[in-house]
């Protein structure tokens, strides 16, 4: 008897072929998607640290200065340890933000004194574009002293440190009037006084919140409250993502996975730093004061990477 | 023969893809684990932080906790300059320094000639090293 023919039919092998290459071709994809998911986190990232970069050229274009790191505490002050946070705001598109921060002395003049005090309904909202989407604790609040206050990924550049470092002098803590980048203590530096150009001068850079909630202080990011503990800035003394801890007043926690940290405090350690971190895979995004971005790698030359971070060490940065 | 020409060309394809992913990994740095043991005084340091930096090049520097005695850490081959650090609550010392706050200070206690002016060095070997030891005293 004759099989009737209706058209070709797939064999058993064929079909089994054809699902075990679709298999191998779906195996082969996840990955792509989900590096490609993690480009797109990294590319908003970038465009935050450059919306920052922008903000600070509106603000020295207004202001004729670039804003202080951190503002000096001084008694009978309301708003003490307000940092460069506050001062873009209106710059970022939270004017209104900003007013009402600034009226909280009629709300709460107690609160207003230390803005670490200020209530989680002000204190806590979240500036967006002030968190990096590939850090999974961000939006994150905290390193201020409590979980009031919003904490975020991006910090200015103090300075750079000195090449022969050792972790128990001063060479790299951020905490002074002039740490020798960008921004310091009350101290407003202008272009005019970025000697080394502002192609080649470290701006702001990003970093690894040490979970989303938790008090502590100097976190970097930590912008209610936190600033002269070390949350302002970052020092461009160690290459991006070092093991090198971090040293703040108190840590979230000491061990967190890419950013090790040293209780400052209760270690009686002196100085206070962060270093640049994310988990982008390779580096971190870092601005320049022209406003550009690139994408710095962790085996970035340690010379070139510390002199990127001082404004006027009359040094040239070659090819990085 | 269809179906080989179909087989063929999906191959092709997968091995293309499998190329374009794996095509170029960036330069990275090969570390290799070092670890050992530091006492102070005879005694395991329990809690503290071990950091080594390159004498030449760019000096750059690796760090690593010191736990129970034991330390692990990731540095490049070659000479190392050593810091050691580790410290203790000062029992009744209080850092007053953030309002409505008073909490217990510490202080550092291991010798600056193992830190800030330390005289410790170790060679890396390529390849990483176990028990590269350090004995610390506080005389």
């Amino acid at each position: 008897m004759k099989r009737p023919c209706h058209g070709r039919a797939f064999t058993l092998v064929e079909l089994l072929v054809v699902i075990a290459i679709i298999g191998i071709l779906i195996a082969l994809l996840l990955p792509a998607v989900q590096a490609a998911r993690e480009a797109a986190r990294r590319s908003q990232c970038t465009n935050n640290l450059k919306q920052l970069g922008l903000a600070m050229h509106n603000y020295h274009d207004v202001h004729k200065c670039f804003p202080y790191g951190h503002k000096l505490e001084a008694t009978g002050q309301y708003y003490r340890r307000d940092c460069w946070y506050h001062r873009i705001l209106p710059f970022i598109e939270q004017e209104a933000y900003q007013e009402l921060y600034e009226n909280h002395h009629t709300v709460d003049a107690y609160e207003a004194e230390y803005i670490h005090r200020i209530r989680e309904s002000v204190a806590g909202i979240e500036v967006p574009g002030m968190s990096c989407p590939s850090d999974p604790s961000s939006p994150a609040r905290g390193g201020g002293g409590s979980d009031n206050g919003f904490q975020g990924n991006y910090a200015v550049c103090a300075g750079g440190g000195t090449l022969n470092v050792t972790t128990q002098v001063n060479d790299m803590n951020m905490i002074m009037e002039d740490p020798g980048g960008m921004f310091g203590r009350n101290k407003e530096i202008t272009f005019a006084s970025c000697l080394d150009g502002t192609s080649n001068t470290l701006l702001a850079s990003e970093g690894i919140i040490r979970g989303s909630r938790g008090g502590s202080w100097g976190g970097l990011g930590g912008y209610w409250g936190g600033a002269p503990h070390g949350s302002y800035a970052f020092t461009s003394a160690e290459p991006p993502n070092t093991t090198v801890p971090d040293r703040v007043y108190s840590c979230k926690t000491t061990t967190w996975l890419k950013a090790p940290c040293e209780n400052g405090n209760a270690g009686g350690l002196a100085g206070r730093w962060n270093f640049a971190r994310s988990y982008h895979p390779g580096g971190v995004n870092a601005g320049l004061v022209d406003g550009s971005i690139r994408f710095v790698s962790d085996t970035v030359d340690r010379i070139t990477w510390q002199n990127a971070g001082r404004r006027q060490d009359g040094k040239t940065l070659g090819e990085w | 023969m269809r179906t080989f020409a179909t087989t063929l060309l999906v191959a092709l394809l997968a091995g293309i893809t499998s190329l374009s992913l794996t095509g170029c990994s960036p330069p990275g740095m090969t570390l290799d684990k070092v670890s050992g043991n530091i006492t102070f005084d005879g005694q395991p340091v329990e809690e503290g932080r071990i950091l080594f930096r390159a004498v030449e090049g760019d000096q750059r520097a690796f760090s690593g906790a010191i736990q129970n005695g034991r330390y692990e850490l990731e540095s490049l081959p070659g000479k190392m300059t050593v810091e050691i650090t580790a410290s203790r609550i000062i029992p009744g010392k209080f850092d007053e320094s953030n309002p409505d706050e008073k909490v217990p200070m510490g202080e550092m206690y291991i010798p600056e000639r193992y830190n800030s002016k330390t005289e410790l060095t170790a060679e890396v070997p390529a390849g990483g090293a176990k028990d590269v030891n350090f004995t610390l005293t506080s005389e």
